[in-house]
């Protein structure tokens, strides 16, 4: 991939997130009996929140709010150029620490509270991620993403386990119910709003823009289950975006232990089941 | 300048140092002859560097048998005596084990140890030496600093003393170490280093520091036994030419031989002690009463870095073997556990520790592995995990003496307060897990390597999300500031000694990050090349492309046609990544323009001052904002403890089934 198309996909991938979290509410809108705002919703938001008087709480919120964005971005790079799965998920995880950390910079009892959630959802996602990693190396020869271009057979039908595993963690990922446990899109929880209490103007809008980036890595990683012949894998993603909304729309929020205790024993126990069968 | 002057600077240079600040003790002499020491080291680092090339360079002095061998006694009279003072009756009990071993193997067998080489240099022993010789200079410029802060009790210059008789002749001895080929030799430096260590974490001399000591002594008791067992297994099966560790390394018996096979995993138990392997990881924690600079120094870069060195030299050794299987094992399970334990502890030096523990258990799981990619990680490892964790604990060592605690629960808001010493963590903290440091890249290297061990997969997948969250709630308790505090407080200034230590360290760890593909290059690689065989290296599933891979980033790297690489670490990518990291903050925040907010706390702010916060908590009473991080204990406590060190044990003793079917 040339680095036009990589250009057009760093900035393409916010525009189209942007667009899914809008059918998202508009959905979830109607699921719920309301009629629902406008598609392009969540961009209104953000000029809305670009245009407002910037404030901060320190230096450091700011510096590691850019490093969210950032590290997100890269690590969508490393998806768009196919490189090595592996260093992915730690550019993912940098991010996603480099978030925990803008929340640990201010002394807010609430962000605090998010931040400290955050890191154990980081805890409870990134080992199935890494599982894929060697997942991808087992059935095609190479921790690069490029090489599940290069088999016939959809990664799906030898990772069912795997697969599962990853929905399980995408429900993490996406902060949906019923683990959207450092900050919640719902009013059902008691932290206001978790991580993001003390962003506001821009450095929120920072923070909506990476979930955009995020939710199209993770549909990235759910597409790579099945990419010949490539709409496959785009159904498959698509499928797995309207799950996590039913799913969001009908569980309420579990508690903390609960997240990291299903996450290890079902997402860790089923990845290593999956990857174990595969090499014996 | 000849072999023999390298030696002089190496070995007897810090002997010199030693005793001539233990008996003088004057300020100025004791800074001046180590800043002097200190650079004689560096520039002796250098020149090795650039004189041993691939053929290592063998050095005997037979005449100087004796006395090592009369040192060892004295050693282990020395423990004995310990022992019996102290009422320990295992210490004493494997010191006269160790004595009788050593006398029966002298007297008895009368082993003809005069074919093997004292000394041999090859350019592992380089590497090592670097670290040793560098990072220990620099630790010895900032103990100057430290000590003067640290000893505040009657007679300071005598037990500054004392302190640096045993912190300086440590240098000395591990240099010795590193470069020891003959057996005995080897048993020598080994017990030395144990020695110094019981002196230097017993050196605050109060109840608790003496009991750590002791620990410390009687578990690397352990390891010395299991030396002198592999000794005699060798001397006694193959004669005295076999108490040579080339000989060891590459003789290929272990195949043929059960004793000889049953002497390398003694040897590697032996490493296992040294090396702080879960279940004898607590003579390391017990260590953490010592001053910080013997941390930093033993307990980190230099000293733990022997155990894994013997493993990592013995590698060719059992490579194929089930005991490379079980090593590989017991590695990633000690990195699991130790990255567990270490989310739980709450002491920052504690912390440090456990991460050392995790990380030489990573160190050993790829010498378990036993792949030239996971050797070379290894290799790798060692050099970065030592640049990060000198800066570490130095940078803990400042903060503790300014703040009066080394409990991460009192470092809240240091980033305000310490903003140098908060970004000396950061950067410290961040070298152990941001994309373009050397330890990630190492990591990354060793966990693609264990792909040929599933249940290794597992054990480091565990491990690496734990180091993440114990680095990161640090780092967070750091970081936690009040909006304006830094406006309020003053910032604390340091010494020129900390600045030019730290700074130096903290330089240099980002210099050899951005030049990874040199320090692969031209130090790791050619270290690998010349005792690690080739063919071993064609057996290995991963091979050395994927480090020559990680010099450039070329996106269009697997289009065109199906030849895909194992692997990839993108630099390139990784260090654009970095950069705008710092840049683009800089370039679009404009403090002057925006607006400092209050935080949250649900409308109820009081202005009781401007620092802390107060907010208007029952009955409209003034309640202080106070904050904790997350410990874990309800899950992770005391019973973890025990029950990981069981499972360790438990593979302890499987690895020496393994071996001995």
């Amino acid at each position: 991939m040339s680095w036009a198309l990589v250009g057009i996909g760093v900035l393409g991938a916010p525009l189209l997130g942007g667009l899914l979290f809008g059918i998202d509410r508009k959905i979830t809108a109607r699921l719920q009996g309301r009629k629902g705002p406008p598609i392009v919703q969540p961009f209104y938001d953000v000029i809305k929140l670009l245009a407002k008087d910037s404030t901060y709480t320190n230096r450091r919120q700011v510096f590691y709010l850019y490093s969210h964005l950032l590290w997100m971005l890269v690590a969508l790079v490393i998806l768009l150029t196919r490189q090595d799965f592996l260093v992915f998920v730690f550019a993912l995880t940098f991010s996603e620490v480099s978030l925990a950390l803008a929340g640990f910079a201010t002394k807010s009892p609430y962000s605090h509270v998010g931040s400290n959630r955050e890191l154990l959802q980081i805890l409870a996602s990134e080992p199935v991620l890494v599982f894929m990693a060697f997942a991808l190396y087992l059935a095609t020869g190479s921790f690069l993403t490029g090489g599940v271009f290069l088999i016939d057979e959809p990664l799906l039908f030898s990772y069912p386990l795997l697969f599962l595993a990853v929905l399980l963690v995408l429900t993490i990922l996406m902060r949906k119910s019923p683990f959207d446990i450092s900050s919640s899109a719902h009013a059902h929880q008691e932290i206001v709003r978790g991580i993001s209490t003390e962003f506001s103007g821009k450095y929120l809008a920072l923070l909506e823009i990476a979930h955009w980036v995020e939710l199209i890595i993770i549909l990235i990683i759910v597409f790579l289950f099945w990419v010949k012949p490539w709409w496959a894998g785009v159904l498959l993603a698509l499928g797995a975006y309207f799950l996590e909304l039913l799913i969001d729309n009908t569980y309420a929020r579990l508690k903390l232990g609960t997240m990291v205790r299903t996450t290890w024993a079902w997402g860790f126990g089923l990845s290593l089941v999956n990857i174990l069968y595969f090499t014996l | 300048m000849t072999w023999n002057q390298f030696l002089l600077v190496a070995l007897a240079l810090p002997l010199v140092v030693a005793l001539l600040n233990y008996l003088v003790r004057l300020p100025q002499i004791r800074k001046g002859s180590i800043i002097v020491m200190a650079l004689a080291l560096i520039a002796s680092a250098v020149w090795l560097h650039t004189r041993v090339g691939d053929n290592a360079v063998v050095l005997s002095f037979p005449w100087a048998d004796l006395t090592i061998l009369i040192l060892d006694l004295a050693i282990l009279a020395y423990i004995t005596y310990v022992g019996i003072e102290r009422r320990h009756p295992y210490i004493i009990a494997l010191a006269v084990l160790q004595l009788a071993g050593l006398l029966y193997i002298e007297l008895g067998l009368r082993p003809d140890v005069s074919e093997v080489p004292s000394l041999v240099i090859d350019r592992l022993s380089v590497v090592m030496y670097l670290v040793v010789a560098v990072i220990g200079s620099i630790i010895c410029v900032y103990a100057l600093q430290y000590m003067e802060e640290h000893d505040d009790r009657a007679h300071p210059e005598e037990r500054k003393g004392r302190f640096f008789l045993w912190f300086v002749l440590f240098l000395g001895i591990m240099n010795g170490l590193i470069f020891a080929n003959n057996l005995f030799w080897l048993y020598f430096f080994w017990e030395a280093t144990t020695l110094c260590s019981f002196q230097l974490i017993g050196h605050d001399d109060t109840r608790e520091s003496r009991d750590n000591a002791l620990l410390a002594l009687f578990l690397n008791s352990i390891g010395g036994l299991a030396m002198i067992a592999a000794i005699f297994l060798l001397v006694n099966t193959f004669g005295g030419a076999a108490a040579s560790l080339s000989a060891v390394v590459n003789s290929g018996l272990a195949v043929l031989s059960t004793s000889f096979l049953i002497a390398l995993a003694f040897l590697v138990i032996g490493g296992f002690t040294k090396a702080a392997q879960l279940p004898f990881q607590n003579w390391l924690l017990g260590a953490m009463v010592a001053p910080t600079p013997v941390s930093a120094l033993l307990h980190s870069s230099t000293m733990v870095k022997a155990g894994v060195y013997l493993i990592l030299r013995l590698a060719p050794a059992y490579s194929g073997l089930p005991l490379s299987t079980a090593i590989a094992i017991f590695g990633g399970f000690t990195f699991l556990a130790a990255s567990l334990l270490a989310v739980a502890d709450d002491n920052a030096k504690r912390v440090l520790a456990y991460s050392t523990v995790a990380n030489l258990g990573l160190i050993v799981a790829c010498c378990g592995i036993n792949t030239s990619l996971a050797v070379n990680a290894a290799v790798l490892l060692i050099v970065f995990h030592a640049v990060c964790k000198a800066l570490l604990f130095m940078g803990v060592g400042v903060i503790e003496h300014n703040v009066g605690s080394r409990n991460i629960e009192n470092m809240e808001g240091l980033a305000a307060r310490m903003p140098a010493m908060m970004l000396v963590v950061s950067i410290g903290v961040f070298g152990m897990f941001l994309p373009p440091f050397g330890v990630l890249f190492a990591k990354w290297a060793a966990m693609e390597a264990s792909i040929r061990e599933p249940l290794l997969v597992a054990l480091l997948v565990a491990g690496s999300t734990l180091t993440a969250l114990f680095w990161t709630k640090w780092l967070g308790r750091m970081l936690s500031t009040y909006p304006r505090e830094e406006e309020e407080v003053q910032p604390v200034s340091m010494p020129g000694y900390y600045v030019t230590s730290l700074g130096t360290l903290a330089l240099g760890l980002v210099l050899l990050s951005l030049g990874l593909p040199a320090v692969v290059n031209g130090l790791v690689l050619p270290s690998t090349m010349t005792w690690y065989p080739p063919a071993i290296q064609g057996m290995s599933g991963l091979n050395l492309a994927a480090f020559s891979w990680a010099n450039y980033y070329n996106p269009e790297i697997i289009l065109g046609n199906a030849v895909v690489p194992e692997g990839l670490f993108p630099l390139g990518l990784l260090f654009i990544g970095l950069l705008l990291m710092l840049v683009i903050p800089m370039a679009f925040f404009e403090p002057e323009k925006e607006r400092v907010g209050d935080i949250y706390l649900s409308g109820e702010n009081l202005d009781e001052g401007p620092l802390p916060l107060y907010f208007a908590g029952a009955m409209e009473s003034p309640s202080k904002v106070s904050l904790g991080g997350y410990y874990f204990r309800g899950v992770l406590n005391d019973r973890t403890v025990l029950s990981l060190n069981i499972v360790a044990a438990a593979l302890m003793v499987m690895m020496i089934g393994v071996v001995a079917s």
